[in-house]
């Protein structure tokens, strides 16, 4: 090698070691600028997520007013007016059959404090879910089952991890209480199985229900409401994932996987 | 007198002046001491420039001054690895290369000859120190407005400055060789860039620092 490819070799270098630092350096400075995107993003999600979670609680304190509104006019009301018109038909020179009357007043005084006590622990529907996912849906199903028009099978698998997430226990909640609005509303069913599933790192909602079934392809964006759009958009801001397998008189069957806690 | 205005003594100086301005006042006494490091270098710088001049010789005079340039980026990288989570021990680690590469230097060559083995070693431990400090700031989950951080244009300055004279150190003997004019040599206008780098990062750098303190001022 002459003296000349020396002395040009030795130039390439020492150039190289004089810019190479300033790559690093420029990288350095993009790729905080790319950190400080990320961190933005991630408060933007959070924000979403603290939003999407007052909604939610909202529509469970709505859905508790509609569902209480509806027992005080259809049930609690209707028993009371009856213990009403009971005692006011009382002929006090009949005893036997004020007695009657009065033992008939009681029981449906009873029925209706009974009744009460369901209504008041139903207004406590957001510490139900605080003390846990399977107590809230057991309650919920109390109500749909109160209807009579419903036979409906509740399973749970898996062991419920020491440390449980609340947040996610309150959408996974209003997920399943707009589905459950979808069944009353649409479906026709009889029966509805319900199974929640605890895996190591996730945990699995399963709802199949024997009613009328829908082609979800050839539903339009408004036939799918908000109902459907809403279970979606619910189960992607934790994460999840939402399967709907349905046909036409076939019932249908909804899960959801969400990781957990 | 114009023998001692030169690239180096002129940019140490306005460092100096910025440094002054900026630092006098600061909270921590790390980037204070940063004050004396830079009236030393630019005594330093002066003084050599006059043994040069007077007695042909200030290897002596930078064999004294390495020992405080190493005291002191040493110092300030153990603040900068304290304050992010890296490992204390890497700079007291340093200042042990240090010692024995120095007492090695000085043994085989002894005061009066200027120990280069050491200051080759001692910059490529600079460089390794602010790419882990840089490697510190990208592992963090916290976000930091580089921009504005003394901290990082302290050490991109030392990065660069030490980087480039590792190459020029190892190809001194080809690159001195090389006349730009009929007495400089591309060797010195690295050096002199090299240093103008440092010094002009160092100095925003306490703009820097100053505008933090300001921003934590009631």
């Amino acid at each position: 090698m002459g003296s000349q490819e020396i002395r040009t070799l030795i130039l390439v270098v020492t150039a190289i070691f004089l810019i190479a630092p300033v790559f690093i350096v420029v990288y350095i400075l993009v790729y905080n600028q790319r950190k400080k995107r990320h961190i933005e993003e991630k408060a933007q999600m959070k924000l979403i997520f603290e939003a999407e979670l007052i909604k939610t609680q909202m529509e469970i304190q709505e859905q508790t007013m509609q569902t209480i509104g509806v027992e005080l006019h259809d049930n609690i009301g209707q028993l009371l007016s009856l213990t009403s018109l009971t005692l006011n038909s009382i002929e006090l020179e009949n005893v036997d059959k004020a007695q009657q009357k009065i033992d008939a007043a009681i029981e449906l005084n009873l029925k209706s404090i009974k009744e009460m006590r369901l209504l008041g622990k139903l207004l406590h529907g957001e510490q139900l879910v605080k003390l846990g996912l399977e107590e809230a849906i057991r309650n919920e199903i109390a109500w749909i089952e109160k209807s009579g028009k419903f036979t409906v099978i509740y399973d749970i698998d898996g062991e419920r991890p020491a440390e449980s997430n609340t947040d996610k226990d309150l959408i996974l909640f209003r997920i399943v209480q707009e589905i459950f609005n979808n069944i009353i509303k649409h479906s026709q069913a009889k029966q509805i199985d319900i199974r929640l599933t605890y895996r190591a790192d996730s945990i699995s909602l399963q709802v199949i229900d024997d009613g009328d079934g829908f082609d979800i392809d050839a539903l339009t964006e408004e036939q799918k409401g908000m109902g459907l759009k809403n279970i979606q958009k619910r189960a992607e801001i934790v994460g999840g994932e939402v399967f709907i397998r349905s046909q036409p008189g076939q019932g249908a069957c909804i899960e959801i996987i969400i990781p957990y806690p | 007198m114009l023998n001692y205005l030169t690239f180096n003594t002129v940019s140490e100086f306005f460092c100096l002046t910025v440094a002054l301005i900026c630092l006098l006042k600061d909270k921590e006494l790390i980037w204070r001491l940063l004050i004396v490091f830079l009236f030393v270098t630019t005594a330093c710088e002066t003084g050599g420039i006059f043994f040069a001049t007077e007695y042909h010789d200030n290897q002596w005079l930078y064999n004294i001054f390495i020992v405080f340039e190493a005291a002191f980026v040493l110092a300030i990288f153990n603040n900068l690895f304290k304050k992010h989570g890296g490992n204390p021990l890497l700079a007291a680690l340093g200042g042990v290369c240090f010692a024995g590469s120095y007492i090695s230097d000085l043994m085989s060559h002894g005061f009066f000859k200027y120990s280069n083995n050491t200051f080759t070693i001692m910059s490529v431990l600079y460089v390794t120190f602010a790419l882990y400090f840089f490697y510190l700031l990208v592992k963090s989950d916290i976000y930091i407005d580089l921009k504005y951080s003394a901290e990082f244009w302290w050490a991109t300055g030392t990065l660069l400055f030490y980087f480039g004279t590792t190459a020029c150190n190892i190809f001194d003997k080809h690159l001195e060789k090389i006349l730009i004019t009929p007495t400089l040599n591309l060797s010195y206008f690295i050096f002199a860039v090299l240093d103008v780098v440092l010094y002009g990062f160092w100095s925003y750098s306490f703009i820097c620092k100053r505008w933090e303190a300001k921003k934590l001022e009631p």
